[in-house]
This record gives structure tokens, C-alpha cells and sequence, in this order.
């Protein structure tokens, strides 16, 4: 089930809110924390109810062996291996078996069949939950609880999907806490707030947006000019993060209207001033896992610089992997990785770089790493990169000719553009849209302006809404899904 | 449960209260007039009996609703042509068998298979299925429309997100608001669900030059012949009396093919679906392609593509041996 779909608006929401907040009334704490687990697995089921045993399957597995883990004295370092084994084996099988084959075909080790299966929704997100737990248990950095709790924790709706990735530190208790089954009307309105803004980021913007991204980066052009290709990049930069950060107000203003408060997971990151603050402001939730679980464990820079900018850009490539079975995800993950060993090389050398040129470069830097990731092949993304830097050349559609002719002297061609959907109205938006992530706050902020002009802000807001919901019929799922 | 001096619940307040109203505006006027005619409301002459888009954006959510309601026992798939050319009652008229016309502009070979599997998931007594060819159907590169889904095909219910979006979409406001304006100036009373008869623009010049950007880079689409052979072994495997045939059009129209060379591919297609299955070729040069006929008296075209129900009609009759008063008018390539 998609938020942005009329089904979770009218009547998922409505139906668990009501029965969540009637087991409140009741002093059912436990009913009410069922009806979040039940209402979960349902959204869950709801994409295809095939994998929900493989969902009950992972969370019975995970919490078992945490138990086990918990209060074994002498094999705990085994259980943990058995754990990891299984669910990054389960991972592998799902997500990356094919990816594997080919490569093997490819580089003509064997010539091996395909396989066929159908990757699990969410399966890196849930995985991951769980393995960051069991390693934590295993470290005694975590309690075990109950298995409403803990299936609470993995499945949660707003955040299975898509994320935010939790930590049980950030989670566990608030399932036992008495705030979470109390009425709070701040938590409501900022959750329908957030909610609403999410929305409205996903369908106002980003499915406006994919509309010019995709025939530039789908429709396989044997040249992507100049001006094209910047286009192109520029407009699948501003697409992922209204589709990602609009998912992740959604997830946390669903959280809210249950008075659960999930990590943050943007930050402003187009506003980041180096590529290492940009992983400080981008999928935070994400950067903290890959910290905390890969280049912490893997020696972090505990071994001297060398070893750091080495596990640096392994948790990087690691990463990439992550998100997806193929070379444009790796390469996405090592351009990371090589950037961020640049940019600690860089602080050593003590050189001022004044904040306009270093967002300039940090932002140039994760763009054009943006095009690896979002083409479909590193063909495409090599034709995009090469347009970029001018070596396709500069191309304007043929209606300009008569007005700009005297241009051709200079290197620039007219032709029809067959792929570009760019007009001028489309050009100023994109500039709006740049100016809002460069220089306003984000909807962290804004939630907080409540006490000003309620009333308007609430009027607005309805309107916002109305729109959003008259337009939920041309919506598409959100990028961070496939993930 | 609210303090209304909290800023939160005077916010929670005048939102909830907004966006019902807002929102109860909207699906009482879609509701009342029900542009996609899903919701069965009753109608009202000169307001809503005539739901004006069957043919456009909404073609493919129409027909689908539509088959589900009417559960066709014969059935006309195919392009615009078909949804301007054939009266649904001339076919029921032939067959004595309740007919619908379930054309969709611009459709791919893709859709009309996908149309046809709903059209027998809802009624698997189906006995007719006819199909209007069109050379652009098996073209790879046009894609689906957008308003095709397969999620709400070989269904037997309209989904709730449809009826939720027929309600409170603002496409289907937009619709709904046409067809009130349809209603209240459209005078023409022969009107029925797909078909659409009355004038068409003439607009030739345009039409052509958009046939030769359309057909100038066509390439078959291997997937849509396959297509059409799992239909037709659908046909048999059904007993459904399969009929297909290419549309006419004037030879302005075929003239154009020839001049941007593809007609050698035109003719290749024809004859790899002919193999497949006979085909009523009315392309090409004819007395109806030419106009010839219609010195008798009966105007044979819209314009350039689009022929009258005149033609439909007497297509028909060809095709089921009816009367045949223009010979030279369709040949069966088997």
C-alpha cells in the first residue's frame, strides 16, 4: 500500500487511528499495540501477500536467536555468526543472487541460468533493522522484549517500506511507554503537518518531475548534449529528494499521529558544505547504520589514516551495494567513497574554502554522482557524464534557430529534441525548486511554527491536502522502494 | 478531547473541517453527474445522460468499467476508427447478439489483448470479438497510455481506488464539468457508450504531417504479433467467432506510407498476420479508399482517417457476407 493512494488515505489511516486511539480510551495498551502489528503486516500483505511469511519468518527467526544470544554464556559469538549468516545469505539469495550470475556470465566464468525470484519489498531495510539488533544484543548494548514489541519495531507501517532505518534505542521504549497511549493534540497536528508536506513533495513535485528525468535517462539517446544532460541530472537531484524526504515526512508524521517520534532522515543535504556533512544530512538514518555497523566494526580510523580512507571507502562501495543488485549502484558507492577520501586528504592540506564554492563543489560532486546512480546502465550514465562536460556538444531545439542562428558560430547546433520535455515554465520551477533546497529550512522547522496563524496554517493546509488527494490518481511509488 | 485555545486544535479544527468540505464539494458533483459512469447515478436528460468522454484520456478506465457492467456477448475493439466508424447497434443488427463498441484512440495491439482477457474474464460466454487493425497498434515504440493499467483488468470489480478517484480525482472534476457543458449544448441524440458519431475538424494537412512523424521511425513490435497470436488461439481455444480486419482510410493516407517508404513494412505486417489469422484488408486503393463511391450520395469519411458509420456498416456486412454492393471494397488475406 502506497501512502500516497486513496486505500491508505481513506481508509487504512482512518481504520487503525480509530482503533488505536479507542484501545487508548479503553486502556488497552497491549490491544493497542496489536493493532499497530496487525495493521502493519496487513500493509504489508497488502503489495502481495506472498511475502508475508518471509516477513513473519525473518522477525520469529531474528527474535528467537536475540534471546538466545541474550542469555547464552558461551556460544554467543556463534549464535551471532549463525544470525548474520542467515539473514545476509536470505538477503543474497533475494537481492543479489541474479546480480551475481551475471557477473559471472559476463565475465565468462560460467554461463549460468537466471533465477527466478521476486525481491521481497523492503527486504534490505528489515534485514538491516534486524542485524544492527542482533549485534547490539550480542554487544549487550540492547534488551530483549516481548515479541510484539520487537515485531512493532521491525514492521512498524510508516517506516518498512522505505525507512527510516530504527534503532530498537530509538524504538523499544516507546512501545512501553505510557505518552504513546495518551491523546496529544501538538503530536497530531504536527503529524498531519509533516504528513501533508511529504505528500505534497511527492505529488506536486516529484511526479512532475519524473516527467522530465525519464527521457533522459530512458529513452537510450546515443547523445545526450550539453544543456540536456544538466538538465536531466539537475532535475533527478531535485526528484529524489522531494521523493525520498517527502517519504520520510510521511514516515514521520505517521509516527507522530501515534505519538511515536522515528529519527530524522534529511537534513537540508543540498545545503551540505562537503560531501562528509552531506552524509551527515542525507538518509541519516542509513549513514548511522553504515557507521555504526560496517566502518566502526571494520577498524574505523583506528588503524592510522591509510586504513581509515581505505575502510572509508569500502563502507561506501558497501554502501552502494546496498541499495541495489548493479554496477551503477557500485560505482554510485565508490564515487562516495573516493570522495570522501578527497575530502579528508583535503582538510589536512588547511586550505579556506568560502562556503559558496564549497557547496557549489559538494553539490556538482553528488549530482553527477546521482547520474550513475539513476541510469539504467553505465552506458548511459557514461553518455550523460560525457554531455555534462560538454563533449557531446551544445544543441537548442530547431524553433530557436530563426532567433538564435548567429550561435552556430560558437559551436552550438539546432535540431529537434525529440526526448526533452523541458519548457520554460518547467525551467523556472526547476529554479524554484533549487532555491528552496539551497536556501529555505526544511520541514522540521516548519513543523514547529504552529503557534502563529493556526487557523490559516490550518485552512492551508486543508487546501494542500484537497489537491493532493484530487491528483492521487496519477501518483507512482516512491524511488526509495525498490531499495 | 480539544482545547480550543491550543493552537494545535484550533489548527486540527479548521483543517479537518476545511478539507471535509472541500472534499464533500467535490464527490457530491462528481457523484451526481459520475462522468466515468461507475457509480450507476441515475441520469438526468440534459445534464448527464451523455458522458462525453468515452474516447480521450478516460477511454481505458470507460471500458473497463464498461464491460464489467455490460458483460458483452460480441464485441469491437480498436482505435479511434473504430469508436467513429461502427455502431454498435448495426453489429447487433447483423448477429442478434448484444454488442459493444470497445474502442480506445490511439490503442496498442497490448491494450486491445489486455481489453480482450477482461472482456472474457467478465463474460466467458463471449461469442464475437472483432478487431480493427491499425498500423501504428504494432508499432514498439508506442507505448501504453497512460491511463492504461493492468491492475484493473480481468477483474469483476471496479477497484475502490477507481471509485475514490472518480470522486475526488480532479480529472474526473474536470470531466464532470464537460459533461454537464456536453450535455447542455450537444443536440445529437444517437449517442452510445464507445461509439461516437458527429463531425470531425478537417484537418488533413496536420493529420498527414503527423502520420509521417508517427510512421517515419515505426518498428514492429514482435511482442504485439505474439500478442496477437495467443488471441487468436484464445479464440479458438473459446470457440469465439474472431474477426479482424484493417481499417480503411483515403489514399492520401496510404499515399503518405508509401512516400516515407514504409509501406514494404505495412505489407510484411499484413502478411505476418495473415498467417496467423485471415484478415479483411480494406486498405489500399478501393472505391471507398478513393471516394469513388460516394458519388451514391453517402458521406464515407470524418476526413482523411476516420470513416463514417456508412462505412463501418458496410464493413460489417462484407465481413459477414450481408450485402456486398462495392466488390472491390476489402479482400481476405489468408
Amino acid at each position: 500500500m502506497l501512502f500516497n493512494s486513496y486505500s491508505f488515505i481513506f481508509i487504512f489511516l482512518p481504520l487503525v487511528l480509530g482503533i488505536f486511539y479507542l484501545c487508548c480510551y479503553l486502556k488497552k495498551h497491549e490491544q493497542a499495540r496489536l493493532t499497530l502489528l496487525l495493521g502493519s503486516l496487513f500493509f504489508y500483505a497488502y503489495w502481495d501477500i506472498r511475502f508475508l511469511p518471509l516477513l513473519c519468518l525473518s522477525i520469529c527467526f531474528n527474535f528467537i536467536l536475540a534471546n538466545v544470544i541474550y542469555r547464552s554464556e558461551g556460544f554467543r559469538r556463534i549464535w551471532l555468526f549463525v544470525g548474520l549468516t542467515v539473514n545476509l545469505s536470505f538477503l543474497f539469495y533475494c537481492k543479489y543472487l541474479n546480480f551475481f550470475i551475471s557477473s559471472l556470465n559476463y565475465l565468462s566464468l560460467a554461463d549460468l541460468s537466471f533465477a527466478e525470484i521476486i525481491l521481497p519489498l523492503g527486504i534490505s531495510f528489515f534485514t538491516f533493522t534486524q542485524i544492527a539488533y542482533l549485534v547490539d544484543v550480542y554487544h549487550k548494548k540492547a534488551e530483549t522484549s516481548g515479541l510484539i514489541s520487537y515485531g512493532l519495531f521491525v514492521t512498524i507501517f510508516p517506516h518498512l517500506i522505505a525507512g527510516p532505518i530504527l534503532h530498537h534505542k530509538e524504538m523499544i521504549h516507546q512501545f512501553n511507554s505510557p505518552d504513546t497511549f495518551r491523546w496529544s493534540s501538538s503530536n497530531f497536528a504536527q503529524g498531519w503537518f509533516l504528513f501533508i508536506v511529504g505528500l505534497f513533495k511527492k505529488v506536486a513535485i516529484a511526479d512532475n518531475l519524473a516527467m522530465l528525468v525519464s527521457p533522459i535517462f530512458d529513452e537510450q539517446m546515443t547523445q545526450v548534449p550539453f544543456i540536456q544532460a544538466w538538465l536531466g541530472a539537475i532535475s533527478y537531484t531535485l526528484q529524489l529528494y522531494f521523493d525520498f524526504s517527502g517519504y520520510s515526512d510521511m514516515a514521520i508524521g505517521l509516527g507522530l499521529l501515534f505519538n511515536m517520534r522515528l529519527p530524522i532522515n534529511f537534513n537540508s543535504p543540498y545545503q551540505a558544505t562537503s560531501i562528509i556533512d552531506f552524509w551527515r544530512r542525507w538518509h541519516i538514518s542509513l549513514s548511522n547504520f553504515l557507521r555504526d555497523y560496517l566502518y566502526i566494526p571494520m577498524g574505523g580510523n583506528r588503524f592510522g589514516e591509510v586504513a581509515k580512507l581505505r575502510n572509508l571507502l569500502l563502507t561506501m562501495v558497501l554502501g552502494g551495494i546496498w541499495h541495489g543488485a548493479g554496477w551503477t549502484f557500485v560505482f554510485w558507492g565508490l564515487c562516495h567513497g573516493i570522495f570522501l577520501v578527497v575530502n579528508h586528504l583535503w582538510k589536512k592540506l588547511n586550505i579556506p574554502l568560502s562556503n559558496g564554492i564549497a557547496r557549489s563543489l559538494t553539490l556538482i560532486a553528488v549530482m553527477m554522482a546521482w547520474v550513475i546512480f539513476r541510469s539504467p546502465s553505465m552506458e548511459t550514465a557514461e553518455n550523460i557524464l560525457k554531455g555534462m562536460i560538454g563533449m557531446n556538444g551544445i544543441v537548442l531545439p530547431v524553433s530557436y534557430a530563426p532567433h538564435l542562428s548567429y550561435l552556430t558560430d560558437y559551436g552550438v547546433a539546432f535540431a529537434a529534441l525529440e526526448y526533452s520535455r523541458f519548457r520554460a515554465e518547467n525551467m523556472i520551477g526547476i529554479l524554484c525548486l533549487i532555491a528552496v533546497t539551497l536556501w529555505l529550512p526544511n520541514s522540521q522547522f516548519w513543523k514547529e511554527k504552529f503557534h502563529q496563524r493556526p487557523i490559516v496554517l490550518g485552512i492551508a493546509c486543508a487546501v494542500v491536502m484537497a489537491f493532493i488527494i484530487s491528483s492521487l490518481g496519477t501518483t507512482s511509488e516512491f524511488l526509495y522502494y525498490q531499495f | 478531547m480539544t482545547n480550543n485555545h491550543n493552537p494545535h486544535s484550533r489548527f486540527l479544527l479548521s483543517f479537518f473541517l476545511t478539507v471535509c468540505a472541500i472534499l464533500v464539494t467535490i464527490g457530491s458533483f462528481n457523484l451526481l453527474i459520475d462522468p466515468y459512469n461507475i457509480f450507476e447515478t441515475p441520469t438526468w436528460h440534459g445534464i448527464n445522460q451523455k458522458k462525453k468522454d468515452t474516447s480521450g484520456h478516460f477511454a481505458r478506465l470507460f471500458q473497463a468499467a464498461e464491460i464489467i457492467k455490460l458483460k458483452p456477448q460480441a464485441i469491437l475493439f480498436g482505435s479511434s476508427r473504430v469508436i467513429r466508424g461502427f455502431d454498435p447497434h448495426d453489429l447487433e443488427q447483423l448477429i442478434q447478439i448484444p454488442s459493444h463498441n470497445g474502442g480506445m484512440s490511439g490503442t496498442n495491439f497490448e491494450e486491445i489483448y489486455g481489453y480482450f482477457e477482461h472482456a472474457l474474464y467478465n463474460q466467458p460466454k463471449l461469442k464475437t470479438v472483432i478487431i480493427g487493425l491499425d498500423f501504428f497498434a504494432f508499432d514498439k515504440r508506442r507505448k501504453n497510455s497512460p491511463d492504461f493499467s493492468w491492475n484493473r483488468l480481468s477483474i469483476s470489480h471496479t477497484s475502490h481506488e477507481e471509485y475514490f478517484d472518480a470522486l475526488f480525482g480532479k480529472l474526473a472534476l474536470k470531466e464532470s464539468l464537460k459533461v454537464v457543458y456536453f450535455n447542455l449544448t450537444e443536440k445529437n441524440n444517437k449517442w452510445t457508450i464507445g461509439f461516437i458519431p458527429g463531425d470531425l475538424p478537417e484537418f488533413d494537412e496536420k493529420y498527414i504531417a503527423n502520420v509521417k512523424k508517427e510512421y517515419g521511425k515505426w518498428q514492429v513490435s514482435l511482442y504485439r504479433v505474439e500478442l496477437f497470436r495467443k488471441l487468436v488461439e484464445k479464440c479458438r481455444e473459446c470457440q469465439i467467432d474472431l474477426k479482424v480486419f484493417i481499417s480503411p482510410a483515403q489514399t492520401v493516407y496510404w499515399d503518405t506510407i508509401r512516400e516515407i517508404g514504409m509501406w514494404p513494412a505495412f505489407e510484411q505486417l499484413k502478411r505476418d498476420l495473415s498467417a496467423i489469422h485471415p484478415i479483411w484488408d480494406f486498405s489500399g486503393s478501393n472505391c471507398i479508399t478513393t471516394k469513388e463511391a460516394e458519388k451514391d450520395g453517402e458521406p464515407l469519411y470524418y476526413e482523411c482517417s476516420h470513416f463514417r458509420p456508412y462505412v463501418g456498416k458496410l464493413i460489417l456486412n462484407k465481413m459477414y457476407g450481408a450485402s456486398d454492393p462495392y466488390p472491390t471494397f476489402g479482400v481476405l488475406l489468408e
